[in-house]
């Protein structure tokens, strides 16, 4: 079609090509007396009009002899302006440089094809694209008369592929950089293609990832649930499923979760599946974490209830029913609550004996009437609780009928660590120094305290403990040790 | 708390780290007429008892001594076909499955619940 409307063109507008060229086309036919000639010829000019492509025809010296209506469309220039002008008058000196070379080549014989850009052809930013081919029209020995140039507007392609490159870009941009490993797949878990990250994560080939071969990346025991998930995706349209993966780098298998969906055609017929696996061996740490404390909190709480319903018990066994159990009992729930308080910051915040001491002293408002002296020693969490409660009977004590009942007292707590058979042993003396007798019978009476320290302690904590309660107040000592025991050093 | 001596002549180990539950447990059992073996502290105390010549007709195992847990004491005990009843914190899940007989009593722990799934 192109090679006739050429020739046709050509012949029809080469003898009055000095002149007007379709005026002169139009009454060539008569003219020449070959009436079907003219007939075709309007017949192509019609068809030339009607077709969707801007196309001319230029003489040997580069002037237009014929235009069709695309053509006038396109560029926004009636023929009447056009026919016997040059390129260069009709486009302008821009134009005209940019396609003589090509025009040129076609001039020389040879067919020419090439995408043509005019910047800012439908405003600022907006280029106008045509695919240009030019074909030479040679005359019976070959001489070239002419060149027909067709010239279809492709900006709106131009325009959608550009974006297309852009959002492709962008895309790829995306799967390089993102840490998940992706991959496609065709049913029951036969991968297509592995992205370079899983490449790199698992030491896999492209190859070896491809069918099942990513199996092998996949921790042995996890084998069956990624199977599994597979084998239900057709059904459920997905894939959700935590398997482990072996790192390269160092052998480590590290959990990961794998997603995916399916691609449907037309029909939702499953086309093949995109997937990611994303490593979420952080966050599997950090839940195991949070059920091993879920589990000790439980362990602690419901501890601690057993505890007050002893203290409880123990409170009410010396004091009976009577208002001075309501004072005890609360006094000691207030030394629990204490201890709980340092417990939960202990891991912010480590407990040390001092601190311990201090506490007890404070809440009673003697914590300046006692000289605590001892090096800085920390407390394993395990021991603090009894250990607390026993200085708090102490305390108590020591206030109510001991060296700081009255103004002239002093209380005296020293510690010291030393190293008895491997393991860190804390001995702490508690030395009251009344300044004036003290009824002993009074302070004997309630002997929880004394119970804690000679019972609680030894038993719990393997403490060695000594009570002298004398005139001047209590002298106590409490040797423990500071770490568990590995194995066991009984006789 | 109700005296009577549904345990006579029973010899029941405590295995309870916080001194102050140890007593109270062995204090009940008492009341109800059983002999205590112990109470022990940890794990290496209580394998101690269990391998003395003290006779053992049951036992009540804290599950955690400390930071350690008592599945030890409470394999030999299954060994020794002595029946016995976890005392914990913990829910069933930290208990592994080879006990998934045994009572777990959850603290704090309810005596009359002991004695059934001791005596029974």
């Amino acid at each position: 079609m192109d090679d006739r409307a050429t020739t046709d063109a050509g012949t029809g507008a080469a003898p009055p090509s000095r002149g007007r060229g379709r005026a002169g086309a139009a009454s060539a036919g008569p003219a020449d007396g070959v009436p079907d000639a003219s007939a075709e010829d309007e017949l192509l000019r019609l068809a030339l009009d009607h077709t969707p492509s801007a196309a001319a025809y230029h003489d040997c010296e580069q002037r237009f002899l014929h235009v069709n209506a695309e053509w006038e469309r396109f560029h926004g220039i009636p023929r009447e302006r056009v026919i016997g002008l040059t390129i260069a008058e009709v486009l302008g000196p821009r134009v005209h440089a940019r396609v003589r070379p090509h025009v040129e080549r076609a001039l020389a014989g040879e067919r020419v094809r090439f995408e043509d850009r005019e910047p800012g052809k439908f405003g600022p930013g907006r280029d106008g694209w045509t695919e240009e081919t030019y074909v030479p029209h040679r005359d019976a020995s070959g001489r070239v008369l002419g060149v027909f140039a067709y010239a279809p507007d492709i900006t709106a392609r131009k325009v959608a592929k550009a974006a297309l490159d852009e959002s492709e870009g962008r895309l790829r941009t995306l799967i390089d950089g993102m840490p998940q490993l992706v991959w496609r797949s065709c049913d029951l878990g036969l991968w297509t293609w592995s992205s370079p990250q899983w490449r790199a994560y698992t030491g896999q080939t492209m190859e070896g990832s491809l069918d099942r071969g990513w199996l092998e990346a996949v921790h042995p025991d996890d084998h069956p649930p990624a199977m599994t998930a597979w084998e239900a995706a057709r059904r459920t349209g997905r894939v959700d499923v935590e398997y482990r993966v072996r790192r390269a780098s160092d052998g480590a298998y590290l959990w990961h979760h794998t997603r995916s969906l399916p691609v449907r055609d037309a029909n939702g017929r499953i086309v093949e599946w995109l997937g990611t696996t994303t490593d979420i061996q952080k966050l599997k740490e950090l839940q195991a974490r949070q059920s091993v404390l879920v589990a000790e909190l439980q362990h602690r709480t419901r501890n601690l209830i057993a505890v007050v319903r002893s203290i409880a018990d123990q409170t009410m066994k010396r004091t009976g029913p009577s208002p001075m159990f309501i004072e005890r009992f609360g006094d000691r729930m207030a030394a629990l609550g204490r201890v709980q308080g340092l417990l939960s910051r202990a891991d912010d915040e480590p407990i040390t004996v001092d601190a311990l001491i201090r506490s007890e002293l404070d809440a009673l408002g003697a914590g300046s009437r006692a000289r605590l002296d001892g090096p800085p020693v920390r407390l394993r969490a395990a021991i603090v609780q009894t250990l607390a409660l026993a200085l708090h009977e102490l305390a108590t004590n020591a206030r109510k009928h001991g060296a700081l009942s009255g103004s002239d007292g002093r209380l005296d707590v020293t510690w010291t660590v030393r190293d008895g058979d491997g393991r860190r042993r804390l001995r702490l003396d508690w030395a009251e120094e009344a300044g004036r007798p003290i009824e002993v019978a009074d302070a004997a009476r309630d002997g929880y305290g004394r119970e804690l320290i000679e019972r609680a302690l030894p038993y719990s904590l393997g403490a060695l403990t000594e009570y002298t309660l004398t005139e001047s107040g209590v002298r106590c000592s409490i040797d423990l040790p500071l770490e568990r025991s590995s194995r066991k050093e009984r006789s | 708390m109700t005296y009577d001596d549904s345990l006579a002549g029973r010899h029941l180990l405590v295995v309870e780290d916080e001194y102050l539950l140890a007593d109270d447990l062995a204090a009940r059992f008492r009341a109800h007429g059983a002999s205590v073996v112990g109470p022990a502290a940890s794990v290496d105390d209580a394998l101690d008892l269990l391998g003395g010549d003290a006779p053992v007709d049951g036992a009540v195992l804290d599950v955690n001594l400390q930071g350690e847990k008592a599945f030890p004491v409470a394999d030999l005990l299954v060994e020794r076909n002595v029946p016995f009843v976890f005392a914990t914190g913990y829910d069933g899940s930290a208990i592994p499955s080879r006990f998934a007989g045994v009572t777990l009593c959850e603290k704090p722990v309810d005596a009359a619940k002991l004695m059934v799934a001791l005596l029974g």
